[in-house]
């Protein structure tokens, strides 16, 4: 019997693996191999193979030395995309750098605490950031990592205008207090 | 370089590698990972559904690969040995997801006239669209037969049912997946 269907699903052979899994799944799966690395290191302990063992343990330290050194060296910087990139980027980069000078000149022992924080979480920002530029360099520019990379920027500044807004927010009420 | 040598030297190129996976190095396992990982990826996303269940079985599955790697004699090719792992494995996920929804066999025969057009224009993702509208049994079934290519026996070994079973139910599930086909298209 002629089947149609099943022509067109050998022609379209190969075709069908179109997902990519989350981004994020290289740095998992990185995690995964270290974990089993150590586990091998104390469970299946056999004298022939040991000084893989040691070879395999200073390389998975040196990765984790390596991921965990907040860098802007590792991985691919959004720079390195495109001169389009490359722009967005260094905007970025100035616009937050501007930020960051004018909440510093306002910082004061009673608004220490918000600015604190804010930096806490632009820090946990930028440690996302060092992911993704691993993650970049793994995939061949995986469009949805570059769309992260530049929200993370994104969400950066607006952590930054936010605690601007509240520092102006304090000093009005500072500042009615004192013409009561 | 004809297409035989590239193959070979493809070949050669993922025997090296494996002996040092065998070695533990997690360079080479990485590596290894990197050439695979989309298509045990889309083979368990198939099967699952569920993006995140389907990372975590696949990463498994490469991990349980690179233990088991002293049983891998080199009779099929590596790919489709992992590919075999990450099947089992995913179908046991399922399994365990579904645990009341047993796959079983439909009691009604299901004789709606069914035509076969010309598919040369349906995309590949418009399919897949439509085997995720199939239940479980069909799209695992399907899924195994007409794109991962294995046979009835194979299939039915896999899903652990009998050979008649296998070819009963790709068949139905090949003509529901042609009315969907249908439908979606005069839609």
């Amino acid at each position: 019997m002629k089947d149609n269907l099943e022509k067109r699903f050998k022609e379209l052979h190969g075709q069908f693996d179109l997902e990519e899994p989350n981004i994020g799944h290289f740095n998992r799966f990185e995690a995964k191999l270290n974990r089993q690395q150590d586990q091998s290191k104390t469970i299946r302990w056999n004298p022939k193979s040991w000084k893989w063992l040691a070879v395999a343990a200073s390389v998975t330290l040196l990765l984790t030395l390596f991921i965990n050194t907040p860098t802007q060296e590792a991985g691919m910087q959004l720079a390195e995309v495109s001169p389009e990139m490359e722009e967005t980027q260094s905007f970025f980069i100035s616009t937050i750098q501007n930020e960051l000078e004018s909440i510093n000149a306002q910082r004061t022992d009673e608004n220490k605490e918000i600015i604190d924080n804010a930096l806490a979480h632009l820090n946990i920002l930028e440690e996302e950031y060092n992911q993704l530029t691993i993650e970049l360099e793994h995939s061949e520019q995986d469009k949805r990592i570059i769309y992260a990379m530049v929200s993370n920027f994104q969400q950066r500044i607006e952590v930054l205008q936010t605690l601007l807004q509240q520092l102006e927010e304090i000093n009005d009420i500072k500042s009615e207090f004192t013409q009561v | 370089m004809n297409r035989n040598d590239s193959l070979q030297a493809k070949g050669q190129h993922i025997t090296k590698l494996l002996e040092r996976c065998k070695n533990g190095e997690p360079g080479a396992q990485f590596e290894v990972y990197k050439l695979y990982y989309k298509a045990m990826y889309n083979a368990s996303l198939r099967i699952l559904k569920d993006s995140f269940e389907a990372e975590d079985v696949m990463q498994e599955s490469f991990l349980v690969a690179f233990t088991k790697l002293g049983t891998f004699k080199g009779e099929v090719a590596f790919g489709a040995w992992l590919k075999k792992i990450v099947i089992n494995r995913s179908l046991t996920q399922l399994r365990k997801k579904n645990r009341f929804d047993e796959v079983k066999l439909d009691v009604i025969p299901e004789k709606e006239e069914v035509t076969d057009p010309d598919y040369a224009i349906v995309k590949a993702k418009e399919i897949s669209e439509a085997i995720n509208r199939l239940k479980d049994n069909y799209r695992v079934a399907l899924t195994l037969n007409l794109i991962e290519g294995y046979d009835y026996e194979e299939v039915a070994d896999i899903m652990n049912i009998t050979y008649q079973n296998s070819r009963t139910t790709i068949s139905r599930a090949k003509n529901k997946l042609r009315q969907l086909l249908v439908v979606s298209h005069e839609g």
